[in-house]
Parts: C-alpha cells; sequence; structure tokens
C-alpha cells in the first residue's frame, strides 16, 4: 500500500495583492496566505489515493519562514495524518533550488515513500520546476502534467496530458507526481475535520535539522523586482458608416490578429 | 396618468447644449440596451426617446430642468441589473444613465464614512473599503455589476443583511437632483442626526421616483479579520429550512445564513461545469461567520456543526468561499440558460416562517407543473423563487404564472410577509403592492411623491400611480 508525501506552499492570496498605479509596485500589506490552489488538488488526490487503499499513509510536507505552521490546520483537515514543515527565515528569497534541496532532505528524514505529489506549479511563482528537482534530488522518476493518477494493488497510472493528447505511464517503484488541476477538486473539509485536525501531529525541522549546507540553502537566482503592468489598449472605435459595416470591421480586426 | 410631451429635436438640442454631444445618445442602436432590465418580456421593454450619460450633478439637474420644465419623464438608471423594469422608459422620455458618475470621490478613514458617485459599482466600493482597512457591509449578489446608486434605489439586501442589515443601514446620506433639477444634500457624515425629518431615508428604496442620486455617503465598519462559510447539507429543503432559525438564536450571530434548494443547486452546477458537494439530492444552507479571534469562530463552527447535525445535515463543511459564492450568486444566472423567461420573485417572511412558505410554494410548482429553484437569504426571511417559463407557450405562462403569483402572494401577506425584501416593486409588482397593501398606506405613498414630484417626471408608472 502506497506510503504517500504531499507537499504544498503556503502562498499569498493573489486577490488580495494591489499594485501601486504610479510605481507599478506590488502592496502586499494587506495580504492574506493560503494553500496554493493547485497544491490543494494534489492534496485532494492523495488523499483520496489514501482513503482507498487500506494501509496506505500520508503526510503533507511544506517549506517556508514560520508563517507556514498557520498552514498545518487548513493542510490537515483535507486529509494528511501528519504534517511535517521546514521552517527557515530565509524562505522569503528562496527560488526553486533551494525550496527543492530543503524538501527532498525533509522526504529523506521522513523515510521511504511511494508517491509524492505535488502541483506542476505554485500559484504564486509558477515555475514548475519544484517536481523536477525534488525528483532528481531523490533519484526517482519525475511524472509530470499527471491528469489522472490510479494505484491499484502495486500498480501506479499515470495519465498525462500533452497538449491535447493524453500519454499513459505506468510506475514502478517511487516516483514524484506533479499534477493538474483537473486531476481532483479539492473537497470542502467538515467541521469535524478541521477541528481533528488539530490534534494531528506536527513537526517542524530547521534547516539544521535537515543537514543542509551554505551552499544547498543559498539562491541561484535573486528576484531584482516584481512589478505590475498595465494594459496599453488599442481604443480602436469602428464608428464609420451603417452598424454592418462597423460589425464587419471589427470582426476583420480581431481577425486579423488572429483573434478569430 | 400624466400627459407627458415627447423629446423633440429642439429639446435634444437644448440638451446637447447643457451637457454636450459625447453625453447624449439619440441613435436607436445605442439606445437599445436601456431598453430593458434583467425582466424579459415585450411588455417590460421600450427604447427610450433619449439617453443622456451625465458626469456630474450638475449635468443631472440641467437635464431635469429642461424635462419638468417640458413635461417629460427622466427615469434614472444604474446598471440595469433590476427584475422589475424598474429603470426602463415605459411611458417615454429621457433615461439618466448614471455609468460616467463612477467614482470614488473619498474615504474618510477617521470617520469611517465614504462617499461615491452613484455609477461605481458595488464590488468598486467594497474594494476600495477593504484596500483602507475598511468593510462596505451592503453585498448584493450582482455586486460585480451592479451600481450602488441601484442599491440605493431598491434598498438592496444581499448576502451580510443578517448581521449588518440592507443597503438602508448602510447609507448616512445622499445628494440628490429633485424633480425641479435642484441639487441638495440629505444627511452626510454623520452617526446620528435628529435634525427634520430623515429625508434621505424617503430616497432610498424610492427607485428613482423622488430623486436622482448623485451622491451617496456610506458608512464603514473596521474589516474583519477573518471570515468563515459553512455549507450545511440536508437531505431535503423542509429539514434544510427548519435549522435557519435554530441557528439564527443560538447566538451565532452570523453575517448570513443562505439556502439553495435542491433544483438551483444541479443547475448551478451544470451552468458552472464544476462539481459542487452532494448535488445529487443536497440542499444548501451556507451560513458565513466572521470576526476577529479565531477561538471564537471555531467555538460558533462546533455551535453551527451540533445544530446541523442535530437537525438532519448529511454534512456539515467549511466551504471555499469562492467556489461556493460563485455558485450562489450564479443561481439567477443558471437558471436564465436553461428558461430565457423567469419570473423571479423576491418575497419576504418573519423567518420563523420560512419554512412553511418554501412549502407551499413547492406544492404550488406541483400543483401547476411549473418549474421553480428557490434560493435567498433565510436568515433575514427573504426567499428568491425563481419561476422558470421553460418551453411553455406564451398564453400557457401568463395565465399559469399569474395564477401561481396570486396564491404565493396571499400566502405570504397572510404570514405577515411582502412582496419584495430588496429587488423593489418597478413596474412589475406595482399593481399587486397596490392590490396587497392597505390603501391609507399608498395614500401617504402617494402624497409623498406628489410633495417631491409634483409633475410626476421622476420614473412615472412605478412602484405607485398618483393618479
Amino acid at each position: 500500500m502506497p506510503k504517500i508525501i504531499v507537499c504544498y506552499k503556503w502562498v499569498v492570496d493573489e486577490q488580495d495583492i494591489r499594485v501601486n498605479q504610479g510605481t507599478q509596485e506590488l502592496d502586499f500589506s494587506r495580504t492574506k496566505k493560503k494553500i496554493s490552489d493547485y497544491d490543494k488538488n494534489a492534496i485532494e488526490i492523495g488523499t483520496q489515493i489514501w482513503e482507498k487503499n487500506e494501509g496506505s499513509t500520508l503526510v503533507a510536507v511544506s517549506y517556508g519562514d514560520g508563517d507556514v505552521k498557520s498552514s498545518l490546520k487548513d493542510a490537515l483537515s483535507r486529509g494528511p495524518e501528519e504534517a511535517f514543515w521546514i521552517n527557515d527565515d530565509n524562505a522569503a528569497q528562496a527560488d526553486s533550488y533551494v525550496t527543492a534541496n530543503a524538501v527532498a532532505a525533509a522526504i529523506k528524514k521522513i523515510g521511504d515513500f511511494d508517491m509524492v505529489l505535488c502541483a506542476d506549479g505554485s500559484s504564486d511563482v509558477g515555475n514548475q520546476q519544484f517536481a523536477n528537482r525534488v525528483a532528481a534530488l531523490l533519484d526517482v522518476p519525475a511524472i509530470t502534467a499527471t491528469a489522472e493518477l490510479t494505484v491499484e494493488g502495486t500498480t501506479i497510472t499515470a495519465k498525462r496530458r500533452l497538449g491535447d493528447q493524453f500519454e499513459t505511464v505506468s510506475v514502478a517503484g517511487p516516483a514524484v507526481y506533479s499534477v493538474l488541476p483537473e486531476v481532483a477538486t479539492p473537497r470542502f473539509p467538515s467541521i469535524k475535520q478541521l477541528m481533528g485536525a488539530k490534534k494531528k501531529p506536527q513537526t517542524e525541522f530547521s534547516v539544521a535539522d535537515l543537514g543542509l549546507d551554505a551552499a544547498q540553502t543559498t539562491p541561484k537566482t535573486t528576484v531584482s523586482a516584481v512589478k505590475g503592468y498595465t494594459m496599453v489598449r488599442k481604443n480602436i472605435v469602428f464608428n464609420e458608416g451603417e452598424v454592418a459595416d462597423q460589425v464587419k470591421q471589427l470582426a476583420d480586426a480581431l481577425a486579423k490578429e488572429g483573434l478569430l | 396618468m400624466t400627459q407627458y410631451n415627447s423629446v423633440t429635436q429642439e429639446i435634444i438640442e437644448q440638451i446637447v447644449a447643457a451637457i454636450g454631444a459625447e453625453n447624449v445618445y439619440t441613435d436607436e442602436v445605442k439606445k437599445e440596451p436601456y431598453s430593458h432590465d434583467e425582466l424579459v418580456g415585450k411588455k417590460y421593454n421600450k427604447i427610450p426617446e433619449l439617453v443622456v450619460l451625465p458626469t456630474t450633478p450638475e449635468q443631472v439637474a440641467a437635464v431635469v430642468k429642461i424635462a419638468n420644465e417640458h413635461t417629460i419623464p427622466v427615469i434614472a438608471r444604474g446598471a440595469g441589473t433590476a427584475f422589475t423594469s424598474a429603470s426602463v422608459a415605459l411611458f417615454g422620455g429621457i433615461v439618466i444613465s448614471t455609468e460616467r458618475m463612477n467614482q470614488i470621490l473619498e474615504i474618510d478613514e477617521e470617520n469611517m464614512f465614504m462617499v461615491v458617485e452613484p455609477g461605481a459599482t458595488t464590488a468598486t466600493v467594497q474594494k476600495a473599503a477593504n484596500e483602507k482597512g475598511f468593510l462596505y457591509a451592503g453585498d448584493p449578489c450582482s455586486g460585480d455589476s451592479s451600481f450602488i446608486g441601484g442599491n440605493i434605489g431598491t434598498n438592496a439586501g444581499g448576502n451580510k443583511a443578517v448581521k449588518y442589515g440592507t443597503t438602508r443601514q448602510q447609507v448616512a446620506g445622499v445628494e440628490i437632483v429633485t424633480a425641479e433639477g435642484d441639487i441638495v444634500t440629505l444627511g452626510g457624515k454623520l452617526k446620528k442626526d435628529s435634525s427634520g425629518y430623515n429625508l434621505f431615508h424617503l430616497i432610498i428604496g424610492s427607485e428613482g421616483t423622488l430623486g436622482i442620486v448623485t451622491k451617496c455617503y456610506l458608512r464603514l465598519v473596521p474589516l474583519p479579520e477573518s471570515q468563515m462559510d459553512v455549507l450545511a447539507v440536508f437531505p431535503s429543503l423542509k429539514t434544510a429550512i427548519e435549522v435557519v432559525p435554530k441557528i439564527m438564536s443560538a447566538g451565532v450571530n452570523p453575517v448570513c445564513v443562505e439556502f439553495m434548494d435542491n433544483g438551483s443547486v444541479r443547475n448551478c452546477e451544470a451552468y458552472l461545469n464544476e462539481s459542487l458537494p452532494d448535488s445529487e439530492n443536497g440542499n444548501y444552507i451556507i451560513v458565513s461567520i466572521e470576526g476577529d479571534n479565531e477561538e471564537l469562530l471555531e467555538e460558533q463552527l462546533g455551535t453551527i456543526d451540533e445544530i446541523c447535525t442535530e437537525n438532519g445535515a448529511s454534512s456539515v463543511l467549511i466551504a471555499d468561499p469562492e467556489r461556493i459564492w460563485k455558485a450562489r450568486k450564479i443561481y439567477a444566472e443558471a437558471d436564465r440558460a436553461i428558461s430565457i423567461v423567469t419570473s423571479m420573485e423576491d418575497i419576504v417572511v418573519p423567518t420563523t416562517h420560512i419554512p412553511e412558505t418554501i412549502e407551499t410554494i413547492a406544492e404550488l410548482g406541483e400543483k401547476y407543473g411549473l418549474t421553480i429553484h428557490c434560493a435567498g437569504h433565510a436568515g433575514d426571511g427573504n426567499i428568491h423563487a425563481n419561476i422558470l417559463k421553460k418551453d411553455l407557450s406564451d398564453e400557457e405562462w401568463d395565465e399559469k404564472l399569474h395564477a401561481i403569483q396570486e396564491e404565493i402572494y396571499a400566502k405570504v401577506y397572510e404570514l405577515g410577509g411582502k412582496l419584495s425584501g430588496e429587488h423593489g416593486i418597478g413596474y412589475k409588482r406595482k399593481a399587486v403592492l397596490a392590490q396587497y397593501t392597505n390603501p391609507v398606506e399608498i395614500k401617504l405613498m402617494q402624497a409623498v411623491k406628489k410633495a417631491l414630484d409634483p409633475k410626476n417626471i421622476l420614473n412615472p408608472g412605478k412602484v405607485i400611480d398618483v393618479e
């Protein structure tokens, strides 16, 4: 029965971000945080597999600053039996390289696994590197763009979306799966599950606990700026001639732009 | 009905001179969108003689003065999201659209008020308040598109009315243009005011028949730290609705208690193409609570869970607000996808009578063979019963609709209820309002109308008749 580890990221709710119209700087002063939307799909498919396969295990792992602790109740209410989180004061500067190093080290510490699940990308930066990097660090295959995931006995089958086609793969042995939103619709946890989540075990790792050295926790990339953008509209008005002519002009213009 | 004059070329020229040609529509195609609101039906639609889009109160006043001088109807219009033909120029005249008066003029953080123009959408107002750490508590389902001026016109309710009240409770004053074209401010940034008659409360809910709102003074409250939405699913609508008074009296102080019957749930699910929990048989009760103290919120969650479970809920869930509110707010639009013609009822009854009312509506639906989807604001007794025409012939529809409405309204008034909780009367419900309202009350309304609009030019033929 599979041992499942599901990874999630605690991100800023993008709806709360304001853009300063003058400087285009982002204002995070009134932002709240949430589990990255796509990671909820990963947690859900992990929970569904765990529920269907007696004897399987399901734990959650997250990496971030101390604020990640606030996410544990929500994550645990969605199914996982236990949560592990890596507390790194420098997480705000972390890139995919650092995040993957930290999570892979935590997974090694947690122990054997059959499936590591995560989203194809996060809803904040969306780098889509995490799954591949973690798989490489764990020396297991990465199964990306997973649209369907089933477990029958010891056979794990993933249906991958490749543009408008699907590729079905069977996986032997441990692997990392990054999933697409259609893999499973996140459930609404019950109030009892939310209350019960507080009683589930939570383990905090520091970077030192994971034995990561300075090189492993130093980002390879540095974000120099994040700014909003202004939509520059063409503001073309078709008001010459009869209405039928105007509609034709509009249709022609849209076709010219490749929109029809 | 008053004899009105037509909008002549000469009058158009006067208006163009007063507010600029760029703010005047004479073209039939451009005027067409102003010929209806969300109420579908030939008798409810009419292209106005003229549409004006003023940008200042002074421009509104200039148009009204000209209309008053020539005895021409003027119909104030917001986003056109009403279900009652309230802002349609059914008796000719000029539609004054407030869409270009859409600015947030001021957020007074110290006094906790904001001042906005009537054409700002409710969502824009809410967002502007949120960005300063405040809540504007008016929250109609149509808030993404409806204008704040329209909310005031109908005394819109919405999804926070149980805790915060309807639009009336959010408004501290209005600037209006009177029927004679004067500009006056009624009320203002005051927490209390006993200085004579409170005229701005008369304007709220008057649907543009007593004055045209050109500026809105709105109350703000501190933005709560967190809100949680509970979805309780019940196998029967009856048990779902019966739980509402129990939640209301349990000391939970919810922001709202909403409901959706199973037909609405399934239809919204199909329309959104998104799965909703237990949609096959589930009837939904949505309870929102908010506050700054997480422990207290969790205590309230426990109470809600206990009450709902004891009363037959099959599951009591923490809802993803985005998903559940999208479904709840899309209810009318989803119905429109399966029946272009609908009759959206907006009845309100004392909350303890909601179960009986809902039961009656379901029975009447069966009796007349009509599909009715019910949803609404159970916590404040406001039931939206959307009656669907589907493929009935026009004759059959008119006959059945009239018959079922008669029975629904009779029951509602027998239970101490009224015709409209938040959508207003407009043209659609005018005759029924007269039928069910005490004649003395109608007489008082007529006296008010005559005093404020002696020539009956402000949105005539809506709410009440004056002659």
